[in-house]
């Protein structure tokens, strides 16, 4: 697929999901509505409907969809392992069992704090699954890894929640992953968050390459490989500490999506991050739409949505795998 | 020496029976009622219970609302290990209990180191370890998390059955019938207005439909709930309860910081109908949500009466 098809795609795609998602849920919506709600605001239910609660689940499910797809990408360039996205690296229960220990402490809500608790979390379980590797991130060794790890942080964040009933009235609809407190208030600093990560990671996209060359070669053309390696890793577990502060775990988007790009438009670095982003992007705004529309007009975490999506494709990755491998 | 034991033990053992017989010749009366089996007919089938059953532990909070209705006291109560879940009508009559754990992962343990000889539990709730509390003492089961509130009616008589009070519960129940006509006789009969229901807590504004526990019981009372949906409890979005709409807003909570911190400045929750109107209320969730039986119920018709027709 060539590129330029890519991206009439994603816009095309883009449009019509921002139309769905403005037009689907319990309050009806002309397309005229959508057009008064940003140029003409004048108040109406519709209106404050779409600014206040459909815009910033769009917008936010962006954000989410981005920095996980963006995180997967990195990860599955640095371990040249195609599983390798933030569910399977541990990063994702991390974060959330330190979102959920942080809930429990503190009961605290402050936006900033959490995303740096989401990211120490990312961190420590990305650190566990990469000191249990070693140097062998072979896709077996790091599934077992990194499934272990992720059963271990989920059962401790799980014993949490037991413990505390009243946490868990508040937690297991976030521990699927939702979107449904979405604001738009402070959503422009997650854009440009994300936008300055997302910088720095192409920046450095073409380091990325040398690295997959192999270690030798790169140390031979004078790249610092372990520098590298760290600043990346870091910028993956802190998009996912990130995401998930926003919206919980949710799972399959850094799996799925930079596999699909790099088997339409090839692996050079730079161009799966970009393409992954855009692609991730998609993957939540349809994936919130469909959350919407499974239990119709109650809500359905996106988690499950993507879960749908990327559950069957994981196995046939790994099926796919075997064959390659035989 | 063994044989001097087993002498001792039965004569000892003939020692008490011969007593006891002679107390069961004074108290022929007493004992016909002890030894009584009755078959209770409950959601789970039928069990047979002898006599009347002193040590009863209550795995849902709504059971112990019949039992105190039925002035009946309990050894055990799940009651999440927190007992403000229990309103204070109900403890001061099921007197001081031991918590057994939540209800929805019971301590089974607690509950045998009890020593119950009856337990009531929901059908729905506690399905997973029915079989486990079965083997510990009778087990009487209602469907009571998913019940309205005809159903917690039939649960008093079932409940009265397993306790031995079948003979007294028509009286508890025309009493309690009364209490609820007086109310609702308060209550104009071109009452329109819609009232929803919901529990907020942190996580969000879970609503009851018209058919679950507060939802049929507003019927009862000739109000109307206007949430039509197949599950008794409902969690809504912002943008569903403006769809809705209602008149009335009964908020039951039992936290200070609830969802409404951050619905309260969005402008779809200012133009809801009850926020003009100024008729959301904040009202106890144990009392309105957790208990749902005879005692809460009274309370809840009382609470409805103070806010919306006394001035």
């Amino acid at each position: 697929m060539k590129k330029r098809q890519f991206i009439i795609i994603f816009l095309v795609l883009l449009s019509l999901g921002f139309l769905l998602s403005m037009s689907i849920g319990p309050i009806k919506v002309s397309i005229k509505d959508i057009y008064n709600s940003i140029f003409n605001f004048t108040g109406t239910k519709a209106e404050n409907a779409i600014i206040t609660v459909r815009l910033p689940r769009f917008l936010l499910s962006i954000v989410v969809g981005v920095s996980l797809a963006v995180a997967g990408s990195i990860m599955q360039g640095l371990t040249h392992n195609p599983l390798a996205s933030p569910q399977l690296i541990g990063a994702n229960s991390g974060a959330a069992l330190f979102v959920v220990l942080s809930m429990y402490l503190f009961g605290g809500n402050g936006s900033l704090s959490i995303t740096l608790v989401g990211f120490l979390g990312a961190l420590l379980g990305g650190v566990i699954v990469y000191a249990l590797c070693g140097r062998d991130f072979s896709p077996i060794r790091l599934s077992l890894a990194g499934f272990s790890v992720h059963l271990l942080l989920s059962s401790i964040t799980q014993g949490i929640i037991i413990i505390n009933s009243r946490v868990k009235d508040n937690i297991i609809f976030w521990l699927v992953g939702s979107l449904d407190k979405a604001k738009l208030d402070g959503m422009v600093y997650n854009y440009i968050f994300l936008f300055i990560v997302i910088i720095i990671c192409l920046v450095g996209g073409k380091k990325l390459d040398i690295l997959s060359l192999g270690d030798e070669v790169a140390l031979s053309l004078g790249e610092n490989t372990k520098f590298i390696k760290i600043v990346y890793m870091l910028m993956a577990l802190l998009l996912t500490g990130f995401s998930v502060s926003l919206s919980g775990p949710v799972g399959f988007v850094g799996l799925v999506v930079p596999n699909i790009v790099k088997m339409l438009l090839g692996d050079k670095m730079k161009e799966v991050i970009i393409y992954s982003a855009l692609g991730g992007a998609l993957l939540l705004i349809y994936s919130d739409i469909v959350s919407r529309l499974i239990s119709y007009p109650f809500e359905t975490p996106v988690g499950i949505a993507t879960a749908l999506v990327g559950a069957p494709y994981f196995l046939w990755l790994c099926k796919r795998g075997d064959r390659s491998e035989a | 020496m063994k044989k001097i034991t087993s002498v001792i033990v039965a004569a000892t053992v003939m020692a008490v029976s011969l007593l006891g017989a002679g107390c069961a010749a004074e108290k022929k009366v007493d004992s016909a009622k002890k030894e009584e089996v009755r078959v209770v007919k409950h959601a789970g089938g039928e069990t047979e219970i002898k006599g009347i059953p002193k040590r009863i532990v209550v795995l849902e909070i709504a059971l112990a609302d019949a039992l105190a209705a039925l002035d009946v006291k309990a050894v055990g109560i799940a009651d999440d290990s927190d007992p403000k879940l229990v309103i204070d009508e109900i403890k001061n009559k099921v007197g001081d209990y031991t918590s057994v754990g939540s209800r929805y992962e019971v301590n089974l343990e607690k509950v045998s180191s009890l020593k119950p000889d009856l337990i009531l539990a929901d059908q729905n709730k506690q399905n997973a370890v029915l079989g486990e509390l079965k083997k510990i003492a009778p087990t009487v089961t209602v469907d009571s998390f998913n019940g309205g509130y005809k159903e917690s009616l039939d649960a008093v008589k079932i409940i009265a059955n397993a306790v031995g009070k079948s003979d007294k519960v028509e009286g508890i129940l025309k009493n309690h019938n009364e209490s609820i006509l007086k109310y609702k006789e308060q209550i104009p009969k071109d009452e329109k207005r819609t009232i929803l229901p919901a529990v907020v807590t942190k996580s969000g504004f879970h609503a009851h439909a018209d058919h679950s526990y507060v939802g049929s019981f507003l019927n009862e009372l000739g109000l109307k709930d206007p949430l039509k949906a197949k599950d008794a409890y409902n969690k809504l979005s912002i943008e569903k309860v403006a769809e809705i709409n209602p008149d009335v807003m009964y908020l039951m909570v039992s936290e200070e910081d609830t969802i409404i911190k951050e619905w309260k400045d969005n402008p779809l929750w200012k133009g809801l109908k009850a926020v003009k109107d100024n008729k959301v209320f904040y009202v106890s969730r144990p009392k309105w949500a957790v208990s749902r039986g005879l005692i809460s119920s009274e309370g809840i018709a009382k609470d409805i009466i103070e806010t919306l027709y006394k001035k």
